[in-house]
């Protein structure tokens, strides 16, 4: 079981995000922009094991969070569930350190082993970061 | 530049691309086979598209889900439904029985993604395969008709829009929809640039 947060604008994709974590037993944290999702871990100071980001969304999207995941050096995995299919977009958030670029509709198939992937991510870091 | 009929079939072609990928995600989302048309594309000036879109859907009110896109070329994808095929399509999707054509905050909000995830699916297909970079705009929802058609609003009379349109069916759902897409002047030279580019000698 891991914490998740997830940042999406639309209700209907965040209810089928939730949908497949909860029934995998993950906590899920909701942030409905990415100015949302950066008071968590700036504000609130909470460390979510894994976050799933949009791309697309009012005040702060995807892209400008994960800019601000690497200024502030947070070393939490994240994945980006987006509608946007361009090559363009993905090698942009795969630079930015996305561990990598889902298009919506999601399998939650797929989501699963992408999550699987993230956590082994989170625990290597956490074993081999230095100073920790 | 003109705009030749290899450019014509190459823009169909990339759109029947974009909206086969697009009807793709449509059926995983709805579990029902969806029936696709083949593209018009054709140039014309405002009026000429208004009593294009007036002469297929009269005057009847719309809801539609516009994003906007910019970059080497630019304009918008609209979705486009019947009133009741968008209270239909949101009642399948919230898996609630289908009320009045009038649609709420959060029904609206439904049928914003999926405009979205669709609208995404056939322009991401178009700047993948013309290697060209869009910026989008949030998507935006709105009931109208053909007449308020944000497109319509502030054009001048002499500009020339590339229109892309096609349509689709649920039949198991009754529920019908139409994607156009709009290129604007300034635009539609780097768009038909961009085809020449990657299509090259086959046009």
């Amino acid at each position: 079981m891991a914490t998740i947060l997830v940042i999406e604008d639309a209700a209907l994709s965040r209810q089928v995000l939730r949908r497949i974590l909860q029934a995998d037993g993950h906590i899920i944290w909701e942030a409905k922009n990415g100015r949302e999702g950066l008071d968590i871990l700036l504000q609130e100071q909470l460390r979510p094991d894994c976050i799933l980001v949009d791309i697309l969304m009012p005040e702060m999207g995807g892209v400008e969070f994960l800019k601000v995941m690497c200024q502030q050096e947070f070393k939490i995995p994240t994945i980006v569930i987006t509608a946007d299919i361009q090559e363009t977009t993905r090698v942009e958030c795969l630079k930015l350190g996305a561990i990598t670029v889902i298009h919506k509709l999601v399998k939650p198939d797929e989501l699963r082993n992408w999550i699987k992937k993230a956590l082994e991510h989170s625990t290597q870091e956490e074993i081999y970061e230095p100073n920790t | 530049m003109n705009l030749t009929l290899s450019h014509i079939d190459a823009l169909q072609e990339l759109v029947n691309i974009g909206v086969g990928r697009a009807a793709g995600v449509l059926n995983d989302m709805l579990d029902s086979p969806i029936r696709l048309y083949i593209p018009e594309v054709r140039l014309l000036s405002p009026e000429e598209l208004k009593q294009e879109l007036e002469s297929q859907f009269d005057n009847s009110l719309l809801a539609t889900v516009q994003l906007s896109f910019s970059g080497t070329f630019s304009g918008t994808a609209e979705l486009v439904f019947p009133s009741k095929s968008a209270a239909h399509l949101v009642s399948v999707l919230t898996g609630e029985a289908p009320g009045t054509p009038d649609l709420d905050v959060v029904k609206i909000g439904a049928l914003l993604e999926v405009g979205n995830i669709v609208l995404n699916g056939i322009m991401g297909s178009l700047s993948n395969a013309l290697i060209e970079h869009l910026d989008y705009s949030l998507p935006a929802y709105a009931e109208s008709t053909v007449n308020n058609f944000p497109i319509f609003a502030n054009i001048d009379e002499n500009t020339k829009i590339l229109l892309a349109h096609t349509c689709f069916m649920i039949e198991q759902l009754h529920i019908s929809g139409d994607i156009i897409l709009m290129f604007t002047v300034g635009s539609l030279d780097a768009l038909l640039k961009a085809i020449d580019l990657t299509f090259g000698e086959a046009l």
